[in-house]
């Protein structure tokens, strides 16, 4: 009898653990040898081809990147034709949610499985490709929570991070992190991944890529002349290039071309693709950008990237090519005092765009236009002629690529303006570049700061 | 027999207790289910002054622009 009752007891604790040994995650099975890890990564690498949602934030998409640089001040928002244009969101607040957040940190979470148990298989060929394709996507995770969650890390309030996650622990809540902290993370993992130096071209990213975001960080928060050295180690792989070849490139909606080192939504249908450009269309490229066109220069985007209507006629474009590179090296080579490099270079740039080019001087720089909305640098500081022709020149270049004005808005003092949209007025507020962490995680974990102006949950 | 359960009865009680902490956790939920998203600042009504703005940059877009 009692040997019953001991065994019924024994079964109903063992009933009791069943939560404990499922934890990884609730009710799957953890991958254990080589072709299970490779197979989530080919998952996730699909993900990013094909611009699917969950992997969209990691690289970004095409329809994206339009949309939310169709809330800047590159684009008329005020001036959005209906009902053509109605599907387009009117101003910065109308980003400002969590999505990407959850879909960022359920990546990461794919990569510290990885991370975690791939085991004895780390040394081998595959293994080390596996590990660093790992480190790779989930620093570029935590590099864009870092610039879409926390403030620009130059700016005084630019001091906290994001939740750091490093092991596949389901039941880890942490609050958030320093900035430096999250920087740090970023940084190791960059620098991990390239060790690991990437071989196989289906995991998408390699060494040059990731030098490429180990660029980017810098140049994010203020490192100078990391920055520049990492941007000029890529730019000397990947140099520039023009004319033809330059249209051929950008012109290409999917597929890498030219000197694009990576994108995302490398797929895609033509039909949707042309159903997404004609709502574009509806809201015109506002007078600011197009007056940044001298009629007086021959600049070879005039002829492809806008048209007579003042309508977008440029690809959008979600990725990393090399010319970000040359506006890197150039910011940098000026924020460390070098401004006669910072020239040289803005003009050995122009000289890719505008023919016949006459170089620009200390005396001849354009003057900082009444009309344009960053009126402060990264530092909140004036902005100088030097500096302000060469965010022009970024602003020129990057249009409707990477919502790369968003983020040099937010770099760059966060300006505020308001737009009409829908008959009303809306204010883009210092605030709404920087999104709210989710409402659900906010209430489950105590001591998870949530960012300023997000107050009331709905 | 007794004994063995007093023994055991403690430890199977701790056990169901620890594998039911997950309930205690789940977000607090509103009528539509669970909030996802924050309030934003209501647009307002558009002024004169405003109204003007918009007429300047249409006028600026027709003259400029073909039709």
């Amino acid at each position: 009898m009692k040997k019953y009752i001991l065994s019924l007891m024994t079964a109903l604790t063992l009933v009791s653990c069943t939560e404990y040994l499922d934890i990884k995650p609730y009710g799957k099975e953890i991958p254990e040898d080589v072709e299970d890890f490779s197979a989530l990564l080919h998952h996730l690498c699909d993900d990013l081809d094909n611009g699917n949602t969950l992997a969209s934030p990691i690289l970004g998409v095409y329809g994206d990147a339009g949309s939310l640089e169709a809330v800047t001040d590159n684009m008329e928002v005020n001036l959005t034709e209906s009902p053509q244009g109605d599907m387009l969101r009117g101003y910065i607040g109308h980003f400002a949610v969590s999505t990407s957040y959850t879909n960022l940190y359920e990546a990461i979470r794919t990569c510290n499985i990885i991370l975690d148990e791939i085991g004895d298989d780390r040394d081998t060929r595959e293994g080390l490709d596996l590990i660093g394709t790992s480190y790779a996507i989930r620093g570029v995770c935590y590099y864009q929570l870092m610039r879409l969650y926390c403030a620009p890390p130059l700016a005084e309030d630019g001091t906290l991070g994001v939740p750091l996650v490093t092991t596949f622990d389901m039941e880890a809540k942490p609050v958030r992190s320093t900035m430096q902290e999250t920087i740090g993370l970023i940084e190791h993992d960059f620098k991990e991944a390239i060790a690991c130096d990437i071989q196989e071209p289906m995991y998408r990213f390699n060494s040059d890529i990731i030098h490429g975001y180990l660029a980017r960080l810098y140049h994010w928060c203020g490192r100078w002349q990391e920055a520049r050295d990492e941007a000029l180690l890529v730019l000397g792989k990947h140099p520039l290039i023009e004319g033809d070849d330059y249209k051929a490139m950008i012109n290409k909606q999917f597929g890498l071309a030219g000197n694009r080192l990576i994108m995302g939504n490398i797929y895609g249908s033509t039909l949707t693709l042309t159903s997404y450009y004609n709502t574009l269309k509806a809201r015109p490229i506002s007078v600011r950008y197009i007056n940044l066109f001298p009629a007086s220069e021959a600049d070879i985007r005039k002829t492809f990237f806008f048209n007579a209507k003042r309508q977008s006629t440029k690809t959008c474009f979600a990725g990393m090519r090399s010319a970000e590179m040359a506006f890197i090296a150039m910011e940098a080579a000026y924020h460390l005092g070098d401004p006669t490099t910072a020239l040289k270079e803005l003009n050995d740039f122009r000289r890719k765009r505008i023919s016949p080019y006459t170089d620009l001087t200390m005396t001849t720089l354009p003057a900082i236009r009444d009309d344009e909305y960053i009126k402060e640098d990264c530092y909140g500081n004036i902005l100088t002629p030097l500096l302000y022709n060469i965010l022009v020149e970024r602003r020129k270049e990057f249009f409707m690529e990477n919502a790369d004005r968003f983020y040099e808005l937010k770099r760059n003092g966060r300006p505020e303006w308001w737009i009409m949209f829908r008959g009303l007025k809306y204010w883009n507020q210092k605030y709404m570049y920087t999104w709210p962490l989710p409402v659900a995680d906010i209430e489950l974990q105590p001591g998870l700061i949530q960012n300023p102006g997000y107050d009331e949950a709905l | 027999m007794k004994k063995l359960f007093i023994t055991f009865a403690p430890v199977l009680a701790l056990f169901f207790c620890v594998s039911c902490e997950k309930v205690d956790e789940l977000p607090e939920i509103n009528e539509q289910g669970y909030k996802q998203q924050y309030r934003m600042p209501d647009p307002t009504l558009l002024n004169d002054e405003d109204r003007q703005v918009i007429n300047n940059q249409e006028q600026e877009h027709d003259a400029n622009v073909p039709s």
